[in-house]
């Protein structure tokens, strides 16, 4: 049978609240009352609880209006691949701003951004980009934030 | 007059340059969140908080309402003129105000909507006033059990009002505890759930998370469709904007109306602006002599439903100052701000910092003249952002979330941590689990452990605490109750629906 997305989630979540459930019980027990391990066991068992009726829903005849697939208005192979883009480009971003300091990777995310995912042209991407750079970069430097600087400002 | 005086000292602090400036940032900022679709209060608020540290605690509440209240009124414009709802709480506001557009009265339906939201704002204030002192008297006898089972009760009603599933909200709420529990235990000085990295140790900000779950993964959404709309508008001078006397006639009671359904829904943990608009659309339709025209442009269905999600968002406070427990995800942000500024809000609040509750009261009473004179002349400048591409403002938004991150402990493991947060918020909204059940949990998510502990000790452990003391008690019937109702409606719903 084809699993719905709802009971693949089920599935995961079921398994992270078996998990945390065995990882509290390693905790020490508290002297009186409950100890570090209490709340996080329950909190698993809840978990497992719950995410086991995600999986059983469907076989109970209750999958309907558990999860009304929407269909995309766009293509929908393009907007998947557009989150994933967007998603590596962020990263990216992240990963560039230790090594080449925020300002430069800020208008080089800019650019990338408006013109990979949004296919824009590069003008409009790259002002936004040294504007957003240079505000952020001041604004923040003013409210006493080391940003990382990066080779450019030798820093 | 006790209050009166208090409220004497908040204009005073008010009324101090500084936090007028904040206040009319918050405003404008909030005016242009509200304008801006595809970013919503919780994000914005989000966003900004790192420009509130190492600020006086009372300006930084006077900003981050200022951004709360001012998105209720700006997601009304767009509604009107183009039916682009900025925000899920001006939808009704897009059905009867663009129909008022289309038929050439679109002006007057700016200008009652801000009028509305004027007096309800206004009202609500004053009711919040009122209300939330006397509760706060209340909740100061209250112990750890009553407070445990008063955050399990907002827990769960706001697990099961935000979403359309209850269990997949309950599931939202368990995450979001179990992402409080992160770090090293106070009690035991145990470091739980921390995988071995030395960066969770101090637990996961709420911030992270809020600017992942909230600000980055509206984004990823958004860039699907890659939908950047660039509506036209018509000018529209100050005189067209202002309703005439039988438009006036229609409209007063539903303002009134609203403001009532909207302030008492807003204090209900999990109900808030958006439920509240609906609910006041839908008591106009029943109450009107012309209920048919309802859908052709109903004064009455801009009045009340633009004046309910004003009064809701005043309403909203009321829990979040005086008991301590937020009931959506943009109260629950504001108060993890509040907490990272060293202010708890919760009934001593009123004993201890007493400032920050009156100087917030005044600034809504200022901020709400301030957003009537904003919004009636300067409606078409507001509007203009909506020439900012997404494309472009997207990655500012990017950009910015980034570097507030990074702000809160100059650390790029944060800002990692909100990209994932990022992807898992992106999730989340793919398979409808609600967010807000999840941020509430994680800012609540150790006052809650400790209440619990607390109770337990004060028992010998035993569990029966909670069933013996008359308020834990009847809040646990209460909530025992609202599920049966709910199951039992379900159930009944069953062959209909299949």
């Amino acid at each position: 049978m084809r699993f719905e997305a709802d009971q693949v989630v089920g599935l995961v979540l079921a398994a992270l609240g078996a998990g945390v459930m065995l990882v509290s019980r390693s905790y020490p027990a508290g002297r009186v009352g409950p100890g570090p391990g209490t709340l996080p066991f329950l909190l698993g068992a809840a978990l497992f609880l719950l995410a086991s009726y995600l999986v059983a829903a469907p076989f109970l005849g209750r999958s309907r209006g558990m999860a009304a697939r929407k269909e995309e208005p766009a293509g929908s192979g393009r907007s998947w691949l557009n989150v994933v883009l967007a998603a590596i480009l962020l990263a990216a971003y992240i990963g560039a701003i230790g090594v080449l300091g925020y300002p430069l990777s800020t208008v080089l995310f800019v650019l990338a951004h408006t013109v990979l995912v949004y296919r824009r042209s590069w003008k409009p991407g790259l002002l936004w980009g040294i504007g957003v750079a240079a505000g952020c970069y001041f604004l923040f430097s003013w409210l006493g934030v080391p940003l990382p600087k990066g080779f450019l400002l030798g820093g | 007059m006790d209050a009166l005086a208090s409220l004497g000292q908040g204009f005073s602090l008010a009324l101090q340059p500084i936090n007028l400036l904040y206040c009319a940032l918050g405003v404008t900022v909030g005016t242009l969140i509200g304008v801006l679709p595809g970013v919503g209060p919780a994000s914005g608020i989000a966003l900004l908080i790192p420009f509130t540290f190492g600020h006086d605690p009372v300006s930084a509440l006077i900003l981050l309402c200022g951004i709360y209240y001012g998105a209720m009124y700006g997601g009304s414009t767009t509604s009107i003129l183009a039916n682009i709802p900025g925000e899920s709480s001006s939808v009704m506001t897009a059905v009867e105000g663009f129909e008022m557009t289309k038929q050439g009265r679109g002006g007057a339906a700016l200008g009652i909507a801000a009028f509305g939201s004027f007096i309800a704002g206004t009202l609500g204030v004053v009711a919040l006033m009122a209300f939330a002192p006397s509760l706060a008297r209340v909740a100061i006898s209250f112990g750890e059990p009553e407070y445990f089972a008063v955050m399990v009760a907002a827990f769960c009603l706001v697990s099961a009002l935000t979403g359309k599933s209850v269990v997949k909200g309950l599931i939202s709420t368990v995450l979001g505890l179990l992402l409080s529990l992160v770090g090293i235990d106070p009690v035991s000085g145990i470091a739980r759930f921390t995988a071995g990295r030395i960066e969770l140790l101090d637990g996961i900000s709420f911030l992270v998370v809020a600017i992942g779950i909230f600000a980055v993964a509206e984004i990823f959404e958004n860039v699907e469709t890659l939908l950047s709309p660039v509506p036209r508008f018509t000018r529209m001078s100050l005189r067209q904007m202002l309703p005439n006397l039988e438009e006036w006639r229609r409209s007063i009671w539903p303002i009134l109306r609203g403001t009532v359904i909207g302030f008492f829904t807003g204090v209900l943990p999990g109900a808030g602006a958006t439920i509240a608009s609906f609910l006041s659309y839908a008591v106009e339709k029943s109450v009107s002599r012309h209920p048919e025209r309802f859908g052709k442009g109903a004064i009455e269905g801009v009045a009340g439903p633009e004046s309910a999600n004003n009064a809701a968002s005043a309403g909203s406070l009321v829990p979040m100052l005086t008991l301590g427990i937020p009931g959506s995800g943009s109260t629950a942000i504001m108060m993890g701000a509040l907490m990272m500024l060293n202010v708890t809000p919760g009934p001593l609040l009123f004993r201890e910092h007493p400032q920050v509750f009156w100087g917030l009261v005044a600034s809504m009473y200022i901020g709400n003249v301030m957003l009537l004179a904003l919004n009636l002349p300067l409606i078409g400048a507001f509007v203009q952002v909506l020439r900012i591409p997404y494309s472009t403002l997207s990655a500012v938004i990017l950009a910015l979330s980034c570097v507030g991150v990074f702000s809160l402990n100059y650390s790029l493991s944060d800002v990692w941590l909100m990209f994932i947060f990022g992807l898992v918020g992106y999730a989340m909204r793919k398979l409808e689990f609600p967010m807000p059940p999840m941020v509430l949990a994680l800012v609540l998510g150790t006052r809650t452990e400790r209440s619990l502990r607390l109770s337990l000790l004060l028992s010998d452990g035993s569990p029966a605490i909670f069933f013996t003391r008359p308020i834990p008690l009847a809040i646990f019937v209460a909530v025992a109750l609202y599920f049966l109702y709910r199951g039992w409606r379900s159930l009944r719903a069953r062959p209909v629906q299949a």
